[in-house]
């Protein structure tokens, strides 16, 4: 059974309760109207017989004719209030037919009465036989009467207060009944209601404090059970997502704790080239530099000895000198470049290009190269490691413009499916787009050493630049005929600047 | 000029015989201390440990290498600047590498300058030339007593 229909029936057992108790209070009044009237019935009866008896009495001593018509007005009176009477008060239909019986014999007897004494007579009743015997009957009739009607008064009572019993019980025995549905509803329906609340209070708890595992059964067909029903649910749904979440929260852990030690074995690569470049950078240069000192110190000392052929060999040795030395610079600087920690910071390229190039003017005062710089191109990047990636660049481009009359070199940005794209372009020679590829890897050379000197090192460290920022780099040359550097810088990379990229683009 | 004294603290036996030729053949004339590994340098500087118990040498300026047997340049140079003897002594950091950790910590721990000895021999000869000059003739030193 449903709660909802236990508190139906509930309710229902309290409305009906209380129509009995409505009805029998009803049903009380009315029996109590019914005895009050048949009280004061018997009441007005009463007065009226002992007016009667007076005037009987009254009658005896002086018959007069005007005590014999009040007598009769007051016999008639008393007719009237004995028709005045109720029927349905039965207990007293007995009394009264008897009543009725006396009242019509006391009429007879009044007439005798009447016939017997001369009107007017003087003299004291009584003093004849026949008249004193009458006279006594009508009084007796009277009490008799008196008798009576005191009877039905009783009765009349008797039946009120009898019907204030039957309330009084009718009423205990209802609120009785009422009491003991009740008590029975409570017995019966509150443990059954409050029991599974509890226990899934205690369910919901467990469960609350992390047992997942804790399974709540039970619960009737009402809607306790319900609650139970959609609870379980509840959990074993959280329970099996819990489950998945351990799950990945291990892999996630492993995949933690194996990129710990890779971070680890990292640092400690990191450190070891650390280590290296340090070494190289002090270790490396020293022999050189005595390779390089010794043969001045042989051209300068020994020159006299020598022979053309002997210097032009010295010569050999130490421009060998100088071109290791450079190659352990770029060496040292692509390293640097690996190892450094980026710090991000905004970057105005446009202003690294710049001074990139004035450095290019004072290394070669005699070039005539044309320089187009897009103002203010700013990138979020390394400050360090774009101005080497930015020199590079920028040195490449005036390297490979060497031979050429009117040298232009440009550097610009514009953007492309919501990316920002820097370019550096130049009209130099170019490379064959067959071994584009090559470009930017270290030691790759695509011209000869003789052509453009150079160590094979800085598009590479570019490129390392470009992808420590997360972007790529790649380059165009179409035809053979100059060649353009195109490079992003992914995070944060397009922030601000370079307004004026677009159009530039456009030109080429 | 035949008055100051300098210390070059060296172990490099190229580098040392270069140091030297070039400063004979721009006519260096001072007396030229050589320390070959960072303990001799701090001998000769705080007096102890030398062989012959010498008094220690005041030099007008260090040049001080970094990569040194036994006691590295960066720790010659922590020890100059603790001992309150040689607390304002002149430094001249002068090695082969240009590292930013070598650069930083010299400075850090108060060399007077850098320079790296560069691989071409005419600039280096131009650079020791000017660096003996320098701190020789031109700068002054801080006067005994006042530190």
């Amino acid at each position: 059974m449903t709660i909802r229909t236990k508190f139906r029936i509930s309710v229902g057992l309290a409305i009906l309760s209380s129509g009995l108790i409505l009805v029998i209070v009803a049903w009380s009044a009315l029996s109590l109207l019914a005895s009050e009237r048949q009280r004061v019935f018997a009441l007005s009866l009463n007065s009226e017989l002992v007016s009667l008896h007076l005037l009987t009495t009254e009658f005896a001593l002086h018959p007069s004719l005007r005590v014999r018509q009040q007598w009769r007005l007051q016999y008639a009176s008393l007719s009237e209030a004995l028709a005045d009477r109720d029927d349905e008060f039965r207990p007293a239909l007995v009394l009264l037919r008897e009543f009725d019986r006396r009242h019509r014999s006391l009429g007879r007897m009044f007439n005798r009465l009447v016939e017997e004494t001369p009107v007017d007579r003087s003299g004291l009743p009584g003093q004849d036989e026949t008249t004193r015997l009458v006279y006594t009957n009508i009084l007796g009739q009277i009490a008799a009467m008196y008798s009576l009607s005191v009877q039905v008064l009783d009765l009349s009572e008797l039946a009120a207060g009898k019907v204030l019993d039957q309330v009084w019980y009718a009423v205990s025995a209802v609120i009785l009944v009422v009491i003991a549905c009740n008590a029975y509803v409570f017995f019966q329906f509150m443990p059954k209601l409050v029991q599974p609340i509890l226990r899934l209070r205690d369910a919901i708890e467990t469960i609350g404090q992390g047992d997942l595992s804790h399974e709540v059964s039970g619960g009737g067909k009402d809607e306790i059970g319900e609650v139970f029903r959609a609870v379980e649910e509840m959990r074993r749904n959280l329970h099996s997502s819990n489950l998945e979440l351990q799950h990945l929260n291990s892999v996630l852990s492993d995949a933690k704790t194996r990129l710990e030690r890779r971070g680890v074995q990292l640092e400690a690569v990191n450190r070891e080239l650390e280590a290296f470049a340090y070494s190289v950078s002090h270790d490396l240069r020293a022999p050189l530099r005595a390779i390089d000192g010794f043969s001045d110190a042989l051209l300068e000392e020994y020159d006299a000895k020598l022979e053309d052929e002997g210097r032009h060999y010295i010569a050999r040795i130490q421009a060998g000198c100088r071109r290791m030395s450079l190659l352990i610079d770029d060496l040292l600087t692509l390293s640097r470049v690996t190892r450094a920690t980026l710090e991000h910071a905004d970057v105005d390229l446009s202003a690294l290009v710049e001074s990139a190039n004035e450095k290019q003017k004072d290394d070669s005062p005699d070039r005539q190269v044309e320089t187009r710089v897009t103002p203010a191109v700013v990138a979020s990047g390394d400050s360090g490691l774009l101005k080497v990636a930015i020199d590079n660049l920028i040195e490449n481009a005036w390297k490979f413009t060497t031979y050429e009359e009117n040298a232009k070199i440009e550097f610009g940005a514009f953007e492309k499916s919501d990316e920002k794209i820097y370019y550096v372009r130049d009209n130099g020679v170019g490379v064959d787009m067959r071994f584009a590829h090559k470009l930017f890897k270290p030691f790759q050379r695509l011209h000869h050493e003789s052509e453009f000197p150079g160590t094979g090192i800085g598009l590479a460290t570019v490129a390392r630049v470009v992808h420590r920022h997360g972007g790529t780099v790649w380059a165009e040359s179409p035809e053979t005929k100059g060649m353009t550097i195109y490079f992003t810088l992914r995070p944060g990379a397009q922030k601000n600047g370079g307004q004026n990229g677009n159009g530039l683009a456009s030109t080429g | 000029m035949e008055t100051g004294l300098l210390l070059l603290v060296e172990d490099n036996d190229d580098d040392l015989a270069l140091v030297l030729r070039t400063l004979k053949k721009c006519n260096f004339l001072n007396e030229i201390v050589v320390a070959r590994d960072g303990i001799e340098a701090l001998a000769y500087l705080h007096g102890d440990g030398v062989p012959g118990g010498q008094e220690p040498i005041e030099p007008t300026v260090v040049l001080l290498d970094l990569k040194l047997p036994k006691v590295d340049g960066l720790e010659v140079l922590e020890r100059i600047r603790a001992d309150p003897r040689t607390k304002l002594q002149p430094v001249v950091v002068l090695t082969s590498s240009d590292e930013e950790i070598d650069v930083v910590r010299s400075y850090q721990l108060g060399a007077n300058s850098y320079v790296r000895k560069p691989v071409d021999f005419g600039e280096f000869s131009k650079a020791v030339t000017e660096l003996g000059l320098y701190w020789m003739l031109l700068n002054k030193k801080c006067p005994a007593g006042q530190e």
